[in-house]
């Protein structure tokens, strides 16, 4: 299980060489995609490989030149690659509206990288409005025929239907390898999981798939671990990839992660496309009935409630809530979230990540949480 | 249930400062405190001798020792490492039974530890944003107006015209206070100053966290009776303060190790 393990992380580690090389062997299309939202379907459908674009750590950046310092890591990360040519190999860029720093972004992109093949999802805030769903459909219709322009391919309805199904057997597999995590959660590191999925939002998804059911087979017959550690939820890194270094941290001070609401995780998988409806409506639906986002409003459900359930559900002693550093969708969030989970009787801590290493004031801050849960401490 | 006789100890191995409390049942043996070095093992082995050192006690006679701090994790010979916003509560707990929360003012943080009914941390909040509320920044004060640091609490006292600092990042204080110095403003004002814009920001620490009742101020900066002053004025609520608040993290750790050793 390790060698399989080692094999989903460096293909999400290594990003980028992989599938320079892969495209040069297959001849096929690739489309970076801003996280979050973006019908990767559509794009599979086309028979071109819909990738997310996750970001880089490094610090010093070409994009420093033409964006302000408060921008995330994400943003900044994506657009520094773009500016050392690291990202000339895509076929083209979706960029979506999702926060007001992605959509100021993709004008200052494509003035600085002209010539690319470039789309801008524009979707709607308001999930309940009476145009929403209508306004959504007319977005992702036009995303479909510039994809089919791109492409030169028609995307049928039937294979459109096709990639969703093997899109919702990816979901489906992910939530069987979280329900295994849950039962046993010191079989996995944090790291571990989020690998896993970064790994599927860089490849196809058939293939993903064939590399998850090998590792479910593996996990499942694995010895439950007993642990004795502090469970916890890790929720946040709304669009980015977790910090390796944070998670690693969380696990050397005695707790595990059983379950999460991160992007490169639940998030990402949580919520299946209606295969009964018409495919394109049914992916309107999915965006409309995903889990609550800081981005949107007017969701069905409250944040605070659905990370309540999770914790709950999980058996969770706690939560820990972690937000990119200047994502002030999230951070707008943080005060009512906190106050919602404590009044709701879930221990919480909310901290935030810049991508630059756990420091102590962090592991000091985590340690003390832990020690509040019962953890390691004698008080 | 040991007998009152053994010894167990607390490190606090902060960023700026060692400090080290020997204890037994009959009470504290012996404290020291050591400016930290840059080798956090060295400090620790350090302070933990010049602690023993003329007790007639030795490494070998203490059953346990707590490590917290920053550099706790470099304490090769504790036996047990422990937040040191636990290790506050802890102390709060034994010294000032009736208290809802410790202000801790370190060198590297300051933080409001909220208690429970029953003394037991329940929450904490931290600066974690920036470093002009921190002890540290008194120091670097401290050195650009070239007052000793025990002296600039005191001084600060003989101010009739508190300047106005506006910054919120320490080092950019830093040169507003070089300015005012160049203004020939004096060095009691400008400390006033300083001392009432961390006040401030430990008042809007206490608010976020929402605690009440009495309070109790811990670590270096409450040694600043300038500052503790300037605290007392924005906190609507009581405020108490201990002999050595210094030493309360490494009391409250050598207190844990205390418990650790009645339970096993």
């Amino acid at each position: 299980m390790d060698k399989l393990l080692n094999k989903f992380a460096s293909i999400a580690v290594n990003l980028y060489p992989r599938l320079i090389q892969w495209k040069k062997e297959t001849g096929k299309k690739i489309i970076g995609c801003f996280p979050m939202y973006i019908p990767e379907e559509i794009i599979h459908a086309s028979g071109m490989l819909p990738i997310t674009l996750l970001g880089s750590d490094d610090e010093l950046t070409l994009a420093d030149q033409y964006v302000h310092p408060y921008i995330c890591q994400l943003v900044r990360g994506n657009f520094g690659l773009s500016l050392k040519g690291e990202l000339d190999f895509l076929d083209g860029i979706i960029f979506s509206d999702f926060c007001l720093t992605v959509q100021m972004i993709s004008d200052i992109w494509i003035y600085h990288k002209p010539g690319g093949f470039y789309h801008q999802l524009i979707l709607p805030k308001n999930m309940s409005a009476s145009h929403t769903k209508r306004y959504i459909l007319q977005q992702f219709n036009g995303l479909k025929k510039t994809l089919e322009k791109l492409s030169g391919r028609d995307i049928s309805e039937s294979s459109l239907k096709k990639s969703i199904s093997i899109y919702n057997e990816n979901r489906k597999l992910l939530h069987r390898l979280y329900q295994v995590r849950r039962a046993n959660p010191c079989l996995f590191r944090a790291r571990d999981m989020a690998t896993v999925v970064a790994a599927g939002m860089l490849m196809f998804k058939e293939e993903h798939n064939m590399l998850l059911s090998e590792l479910l087979y593996h996990a499942s017959k694995a010895i439950p671990l007993s642990d004795g550690k502090v469970r916890l939820i890790l929720s946040g890194y709304l669009c980015d990839m977790p910090e390796l270094d944070v998670l690693d941290l969380l696990e050397e001070l005695g707790a595990v992660v059983i379950d999460d609401d991160l992007y490169v995780g639940r998030r990402y998988f949580h919520t299946l496309t209606d295969e009964s409806i018409n495919p394109m409506e049914a992916l309107v639906e999915r965006f409309v009935e995903d889990v609550p986002c800081p981005t949107k409003l007017n969701q069905k459900r409250d944040w605070a409630d659905y990370l309540s359930d999770l914790v709950k559900e999980a058996k969770a002693d706690g939560l820990v809530s972690v937000a990119l550093k200047y994502c002030e969708a999230h951070q707008y969030d943080f005060p009512v979230l906190d106050t919602s989970l404590s009044q709701g009787g879930v221990p919480n801590l909310m901290i935030e990540s810049s991508h630059r290493g756990a420091t102590g004031q962090l592991r000091t801050r985590i340690q003390a949480f832990l020690e509040t849960l019962g953890g390691r401490d004698g008080n | 249930m040991l007998s009152n006789g053994f010894y167990v100890a607390g490190i606090d191995m902060g960023t700026a400062f060692a400090k080290v409390v020997v204890l037994n049942g009959y009470g504290i043996i012996s404290s020291r405190v050591l400016p930290a070095g840059k080798n956090y093992l060295e400090t620790a082995e350090k302070v933990m001798q010049a602690a023993l050192n003329k007790t007639g006690v030795n490494m070998t006679d203490i059953a346990s020792i707590v490590a917290t701090g920053n550099g706790a994790a470099n304490v090769s010979f504790a036996c047990q490492q422990v937040s040191d916003m636990s290790c506050q509560a802890r102390w709060a707990r034994h010294v000032f039974p009736s208290t809802m929360a410790v202000i801790d003012i370190g060198s590297q943080s300051t933080k409001v530890i909220k208690l429970d009914e029953q003394g037991r941390m329940k929450e904490f909040i931290t600066n974690e944003k920036c470093a002009a509320g921190n002890g540290r920044f008194l120091q670097v004060i401290a050195y650009v107006l070239g007052v000793p640091l025990d002296e600039i609490g005191p001084l600060s006292l003989k101010s009739e015209k508190v300047v106005k600092f506006t910054n919120s990042c320490a080092v950019f204080v830093e040169s507003e206070v070089i300015s005012r110095v160049a203004e020939q403003q004096k060095k009691e004002d400008i400390l006033a100053g300083v001392h009432a814009s961390i006040a401030a920001k430990v008042a809007s620490l206490v608010q976020r966290i929402r605690s009440e009742g009495k309070h109790v101020l811990a670590g270096g900066g409450a040694r600043n009776i300038g500052l503790v002053r300037s605290i007392k004025e924005k906190l609507d609520c009581p405020l108490l303060v201990p002999d050595e608040p210094q030493l309360t993290a490494a009391l409250g750790a050598a207190f844990i190790a205390w418990d650790g050793l009645q339970q096993e």
